[in-house]
């Protein structure tokens, strides 16, 4: 799996994301908002510097980072500070917008 | 704050019903004027044309064509990037965006008529109005120092023609010779700010100008500063012997400057220097005190949409806001700015409003692949801005994570901008 820090990837750490969030059904448009905050960084057209692209990453990878970052089995602290407010409500949201976008693009 | 899907409902719901009715126009779309061109006001622009679809009419006002962003401009100085890195013009914003640019002052804001002024003498009218004009200084904040004498101490916080100034007189200071800063008060634009230009100016004179054996002083009103341990460490390790930084304890507050003869007086102590970056006390960009919004020196706003306390038709983003935890910083205008856009989409078309999330990250240079980074996240509450969370990067880090702080910067610089220009 492809991982959102530049300094490990998710592979080499078990990251066990819990059954019921995976089942949750993000609210699109929430997650759009939420989103905001993703792009001051992470760029639409993909990789910059030291920040990873997190545009056309599947729902399943993006709530399994998003998760490794709040329980802080990912390092990387701007990204533990960010998902670390996230709910799994909110989680859910962001991965169902970011899925969106890539049907968008196809 | 963690919401589970039935808080948040209702407090958006609560947050929708506070707000004001979406405007019925008589006749054509609602109009949002923004003043200021920065990271809260292109990144307001931008957000409002992107996300209602046409549906509203948006002006940006920005004197400057060119933009050069204050975040990074230390970097030019310290050799990192050049001046042309870090300038942006607002051609995407108008041909990709449909925002109506105009490069002109505003000079007047009648809140009754809801009418900008520009210089150039056009009259605009709003809806909302959203004003991002970043800072001013407070006159006779620094003894002896006026916007006259910008030229020979030059202040370099409005990045462009005066922070190339600054370089280029640090450039000529002669061999063993002396630069000094004059630190604001609190609180400030970019909190790190003066002590990252510390490092860069140590940086330039050490490689690029070839003088190593130069000083630095700084004149500091305050007893300690953002990330001062680690400043502190990469000076300590990095420029040894060239830094002789002086807070309020050891009287950094008592300060003057003759810009004719060349001195700084230090609690009594003159000294005669080569160069000197004034960066004076600062305060909301005139435009907020035009308008009458500013108690003190700077605009009061709810944190849930950033609307003004004092008139609900006008928004303040970034530095000129009062607004609570938040440092001012490019970053955090850029947070408000998504905020407040949401807020005023709400409010002339009725789109969906979320709660208020705002989160905020300053990263520094110290040298060659020595960055640090301090940040925290935050959330509206009825009082202010409340912070949530945060971290700031350790002293004694190994190199190989501090050049990736370094990397990270670099992209975060790519992603803001474009989030600002398109």
């Amino acid at each position: 799996m492809v991982l959102l820090s530049g300094q490990i990837h998710a592979d080499e750490v078990n990251i066990d994301v819990p059954f019921e969030l995976l089942e949750l059904v993000g609210d699109v448009e929430y997650g759009e908002y939420l989103a905001s905050d993703c792009k001051t960084c992470h760029k639409a057209d993909g990789e910059s510097g030291g920040i990873p692209n997190i545009y056309g990453k599947s729902m399943g990878e993006l709530i399994t980072a998003l998760y490794g970052y709040r329980e802080k089995i990912i390092p990387n602290p701007v990204m533990q500070m960010q998902a670390g407010r996230l709910s799994d409500e909110e989680i859910a949201a962001l991965a169902a917008y970011f899925e969106i976008l890539i049907n968008w693009e196809e | 704050m963690k919401l589970d899907r039935r808080n948040f409902i209702g407090t958006s719901a609560a947050i929708a019903a506070a707000m004001a009715a979406p405007t019925v126009m008589a006749s054509g779309k609602p109009r949002v004027v923004v003043v200021g061109g920065g990271a809260g006001g292109a990144t307001a622009a931008r957000y409002i044309a992107k996300d209602s679809k046409g549906a509203i009419d948006v002006t940006l006002v920005e004197p400057t064509r060119n933009y050069y962003t204050c975040f990074f401009s230390n970097l030019y100085i310290g050799g990192f990037r050049s001046l042309d890195s870090i300038g942006h013009s607002y051609g995407n914003l108008a041909t990709e965006y449909g925002i109506n640019v105009v490069h002109d002052w505003a000079v007047g804001i009648d809140r009754g008529s809801k009418t900008v002024t520009l210089a150039g003498g056009a009259t605009l009218n709003y809806d909302r109005l959203i004003l991002s004009p970043g800072i001013d200084f407070i006159d006779g904040s620094v003894e002896g120092w006026s916007i006259n004498a910008q030229n020979k101490m030059p202040h370099a916080y409005k990045a462009g023609s005066q922070t190339e100034l600054l370089k280029a007189q640090i450039e000529a200071v002669p061999q063993g010779g002396v630069f000094a800063m004059v630190a604001p008060p609190n609180p400030y634009r970019c909190p790190p700010g003066p002590y990252e230009r510390v490092s860069m100016i140590a940086h330039l004179l050490k490689y690029h100008a070839n003088n190593p054996t130069a000083k630095i002083i700084v004149a500091d009103p305050k007893p300690k500063f953002s990330k001062m341990g680690l400043f502190q460490e990469g000076w300590g390790s990095h420029y040894s012997g060239m830094i002789d930084w002086i807070g309020s304890e050891f009287g950094g507050g008592n300060v003057s400057v003759d810009p004719d003869a060349m001195t700084v007086t230090i609690d009594g102590e003159v000294t005669k220097v080569d160069a000197c970056n004034v960066i004076p006390a600062m305060k909301a960009g005139r435009i907020c005190e035009i308008a009458g919004i500013t108690e003190g020196n700077w605009a009061p706003v709810s944190g849930h949409t950033m609307q003004s306390r004092v008139d609900e038709n006008i928004h303040v983003l970034g530095d000129a806001s009062a607004q609570g935890d938040m440092p001012k910083s490019g970053y955090s205008a850029n947070s408000q700015a998504k905020v407040a856009a949401m807020a005023v989409r709400g409010a002339l078309t009725g789109s969906k409003v979320f709660p208020a999330k705002f989160s905020n990250t300053c990263w520094s240079l110290v040298h060659t692949n020595d960055g640090v980074k301090v940040g925290a996240t935050y959330e509206a509450t009825d009082e202010k801005i409340a912070k949530i969370d945060g971290f700031v990067s350790k002293t004694g880090e190994a190199a190989d994570l501090r050049k990736a702080t370094y990397q990270e910067s670099i992209g975060w610089y790519s992603g803001i901008t474009a989030d600002m220009f398109g």
